[in-house]
């Protein structure tokens, strides 16, 4: 039970951040496109705040499938990835794998966001 | 390098023989290949939308002057009457794992019937539209019509898999012929999904 | 390693019979028939090996021609043939099935204690059609209408306005030809890796090689359709009229390089990650350890690929597109960096605290990791939109790709080719030759692209056939052809030290190297049956558990899991490798050939415009599909 438990928190961790972090992207770019394309006047909105909020739930999801990597670490504290037996031992690696995984997935998200608030929206580069 | 320094798992353990149950618990590889060519069909329609997508958000008006956008009522209850074969498919695949062959067979060949119909009506539609208008006018057209086709080919590769399946249930149940039934299954879900996004996409030139 | 005790007269007698139950068809036929996954793995090798050969032609006309101003061994439009058939020759045709074909399909397998994949007439097609299409496609050369605007071809010099010979339309169908033999490559991989796995090798002891084999089938899978979506609107803005493309009818030339580059960009980690694979096998071979952070270089090599899905637009830095949109594709370039890195750090903390043998293979990863290195701190210069869009489509770019590409594909590649040796023909190679072959190697790869960072930054273009005199190019244009001329000899030394030593050097046993994985527990070459008994592993370094080892040979007396009495395999369940059926599994078959003729009408057809015979050809596919399902497997 509590090993089905765990596991579940390791898929969480493991595909949460990556997920996030793709929709963030996807519909971080589409906006873009929507907002400085030629049938901009079609599709009003401000780019900051649709930027911003998209940006900001994304890293609230990663944050969430972090803790739930962090949760899964703590709780096989006691098994090793590489001499004990599945499902213990694949669940804790899968964990380090995440917990790592999501940490990237922010940083790019950080990213994003301070590059869409600090630069004009629409600027030809 | 001494034996004592090579490295080693401090526990060689595991079962001396591991137990291959009866009854197999994982998903059957026709399962794994059919989800294979539904992720790589399903990217080709997810690169196709984005392509219709993207060149609207280029072009203004969209459509483009002289062409009317299209019909709203037909392509929603054609598409209704597509996505509800998935009911008789999945009846299909469970008739068939429980062994009754006379029922899976009826399930397959009404909804075999129904996408039959469905197909045959959108080529004639297909046809019709492009003696209007034609595919070579703009940007607009283009992708309109290679989008609703690439949508009617995976239509019709579906039925192509049922008079398959059907041929092949004619001379009885195998595993074999239970995990196939279940791979058209999802292709037809798959199908399905796919015909509501490429039909929502085509009418949200209404918008 | 242990001497191993002779098997019982039971145990012979089960030998016996998986020997007589999985041999192969004598012949040609035998070979054009085959499914078995070494043999189709050596195709693929020769194949590719010969493309390297057409490949490298191509670079030594380009070279010979810029050694100097003015030259004019080759007029432009045959440039732009040639620099444009070398880029889709080294990448479709040399690199992907070499390193996904070739080593992932015969090494894949036996790494998982497999007795072959889990679509062996697939696995058969994806060679037919790959070899097919690479004839497709030289056969434009042999016309005269190779293609000739680049590898990643923009509109609208592409369209039919600017190129109205049949030049783009063989590049169009070709290239569509060629991704369906690689997408079917991947679903292969993809589906053996999670269900044709030993019992006991849970996702943690699956090694390192299959998870990078892994990530790259998973590119190609999703990766491959963009570059389908682009080739199929080109072919149908080209030959029927369509307006994708078409600025003047409302199409987009940058939807073209948006679709492209959403394709090229995973293409090129695609490239990289199966042979992230090879180093992180030679290494601890070479180093008696296991691999540092074992944990930490599985993932790294899947979110190589998935975080390389979203860097595309930095191909796209110089047209123009709204800083806040590049903004994203910046991000993702910045941090796509940090799992190479932790390999990077991986491989050599485990080199540093392993106890290296600095043979051949090891000296072409050392090699390896100081190219890759090299070639990714001049690719995360690009990352800075305003250094981008200064060297855009000049030579800091080929310098840069090329050493990334030649340094962390093709020296492990040659890696590979050393470190399997014995296990794939059974000698040894001879090792001094091996060692003085990488530092000519070396020396030539280094010679011929690190100039080009330097007259990148002097303003040579890339795709110039020449270049006039005056400009301070000419000396390192020079010493750059004579790195080619030097890698030339290099490569000769490496294939004819393999030549000769197939011949002449001594038997290798099953395990010269006290290699990690499964493969060295068979014998060199192995049977065609691959294992006499299906492997139960506890770790992710199975030949070095002796107890393990032992246990399976015991098995062979008492006949648990060594399946002689079909042509069969065990399937496991996907995420913890418990066994989960035994499955047969097809012998040699001539539907996969048939099949890849039959596609291969089908284009031909289509680029001569002979629209209605190439639907004939469907109907011939659709007849040859019903053969080749006719017969179902038997129930266990």
């Amino acid at each position: 039970m509590r090993l089905r438990r765990l596991a579940i928190l390791q898929w969480a961790g493991l595909f949460g951040g990556g997920i996030a972090w793709a929709c963030a992207h996807v519909f971080g770019y589409a906006i873009q496109n929507a907002e400085c394309g030629a049938n901009r006047a079609a599709w009003s909105m401000s780019n900051d705040a649709w930027e911003a909020s998209l940006l900001g739930v994304s890293m609230f999801f990663v944050l969430v499938a972090e803790a739930a990597a962090i949760a899964v670490l703590r709780g096989t504290a006691s098994t090793t990835y590489d001499d004990d037996d599945p499902p213990a031992s694949r669940i804790r690696f899968l964990a380090i794998a995440a917990a790592v995984s999501n940490v990237i997935f922010f940083a790019i998200i950080v990213f994003d966001l301070l590059g869409t608030l600090f630069n004009v929206a629409c600027r030809g580069s | 390098m001494t034996e004592a320094a090579l490295p080693r798992t401090t526990k060689a353990s595991g079962p001396a023989v591991p137990v291959i149950v009866e009854q197999r618990v994982g998903p059957p590889a026709a399962l794994w290949g059919m989800g294979i060519l539904i992720a790589s069909e399903g990217t080709l329609f997810i690169c196709l939308v984005a392509s219709y997508f993207y060149l609207r958000f280029e072009t203004h008006p969209w459509p483009p002057d002289g062409i009317a956008p299209p019909r709203v009522a037909i392509p929603l209850i054609m598409t209704a009457i597509l996505v509800a074969t998935s009911v008789p498919m999945q009846l299909a695949w469970r008739a068939a794992q429980a062994g009754r062959l006379a029922a899976a067979r009826l399930a397959l060949v009404c909804a075999l019937v129904v996408q039959a119909g469905y197909l045959a009506y959108e080529i004639h539609d297909f046809q019709d539209q492009l003696n209007r208008v034609a595919v070579t006018r703009d940007a607009y057209t283009s992708a309109y019509y290679v989008l609703l086709g690439a949508d009617h080919a995976h239509v019709a590769l579906g039925i192509l898999f049922d008079v398959w399946l059907l041929g092949k249930l004619a001379r009885g149940l195998t595993t074999y012929r239970v995990n196939a039934a279940q791979a058209i299954m999802w292709y037809w879900h798959f199908v399905n999904v796919v015909t509501i996004i490429v039909i929502g996409t085509l009418l949200s030139a209404n918008v | 390693m242990a001497v191993v005790a002779p098997p019982s007269p039971a145990g012979a007698e089960r030998l016996a019979r998986l020997e007589r139950m999985w041999e192969a068809r004598p012949g040609v036929l035998g070979w054009l028939t085959t499914t078995d996954h070494k043999r189709i793995g050596l195709l693929y090798f020769w194949t590719t090996l010969t493309f390297f050969g057409a490949g490298g032609t191509e670079a030594l006309i380009m070279r010979t021609q810029l050694i100097r101003p003015n030259n004019h061994l080759v007029g432009p439009s045959t440039y732009d043939e040639i620099f444009t058939m070398h880029g889709i020759t080294m990448i479709f045709f040399f690199i992907i099935p070499m390193t996904t074909g070739a080593f992932g399909n015969y090494l894949l397998p036996l790494m998982l204690g497999a007795r072959d994949m889990a679509f062996p007439r697939v696995n058969a097609l994806s060679y037919w059609i790959f070899v097919s299409s690479g004839i497709f496609l030289y056969t434009s050369l042999a016309v005269g209408a190779a293609p000739n605007a680049g590898w990643f071809d923009y509109v609208p010099l592409a369209s039919k306005a600017f190129d109205p010979g049949h030049n783009i339309d063989f590049y169009a169908l070709g290239l569509l030809f060629n991704s369906v033999s690689s997408t079917l490559t991947a679903g292969l991989f993809i589906v053996t890796i999670f269900k044709s796995r030993a019992p006991g090798m849970s996702l943690n002891r699956l090694p390192l090689f299959c998870y990078a084999m892994l990530a790259a089938a998973l590119g190609l899978l999703f990766a491959l359709p963009a570059l389908s979506a682009d080739l199929i609107m080109l072919y149908l803005d080209r030959n029927v009229g369509t307006h994708f493309f078409d600025v003047a009818h409302g199409g987009s030339a940058l939807l073209w390089q948006n679709l492209f580059w959403f394709f090229g960009h995973p293409e090129v980690y695609i490239l990289i990650v199966p042979t992230f694979g090879i180093a992180t096998s030679i290494i601890p071979a070479f180093t008696q350890r296991k691999l540092v952070a074992f944990p930490l270089v599985a993932i790294a090599e899947l979110l190589v690929v998935f975080i390389g899905f979203g860097v595309w637009a930095h191909h796209m830095f110089a047209t123009g597109l709204p800083t806040t949109a590049l903004v994203f594709f910046a991000g993702a370039t910045a941090m796509v960096v940090i799992p190479s890195t932790i390999q990077v750090f991986a491989w050599c903390m485990s080199i540093i605290t392993g106890a290296p043998r600095f043979r051949t293979p090891l000296l072409f990863i050392g090699g390896f990791i100081f190219m890759f290195v090299t070639g990714g701190l001049s690719g995360i210069m690009f990352l800075a939109v305003p250094f981008d869009q200064q060297v855009h489509d000049t030579y800091f770019v080929i310098a840069h790709f090329h050493y990334i590409i030649f340094g962390a594909a093709v020296f492990p590649i040659f890696g590979g080719m050393y470190y399997w040796f014995p296990k794939v023909t059974g000698r040894m190679y001879f090792e001094r030759p091996g060692q003085i072959s990488f530092w000519v190697i070396f020396v030539g790869t280094n010679l011929l692209f690190f100039p080009m960072h330097i007259v990148g930054l002097l303003g040579m273009t890339r795709r110039e056939y020449t270049y006039p005199s005056g400009l301070g190019w000419t000396i390192y244009n020079q010493l750059e052809t004579v790195g080619g001329y030097v890698l030339l000899i290099g490569i000769l030394m490496l294939l004819g030290n393999l030549v000769v030593s197939f011949f002449r050097a001594e038997r290798a046993g099953p395990d010269p190297w006290h290699g990690p994985t499964l493969e060295w527990t068979t014998s060199s070459p192995p049977p065609p049956y691959n294992y006499p008994v299906i492997p139960v592993v506890t770790s992710a370094y199975a030949n070095w558990d002796d107890e393990d080892r032992a246990r399976d040979r015991r098995r062979l007396d008492t006949g648990e899991l060594v399946l002689e009495l079909g042509h069969e395999q065990v399937a496991s369940r996907p995420v913890d490798g418990q066994p989960d059926e035994i499955v047969e599994m097809p012998h040699s078959s001539p539907w996969p050939i048939l099949l890849a003729l039959s596609m291969a009408f089908i284009f031909s057809m289509l680029l001569i415009g002979h629209d209605s015979t190439a639907g004939v050809g469907g109907i011939l596919c659709l007849l040859v599909l019903l053969g080749w399902h006719s017969k179902e497997p038997q129930e266990a």
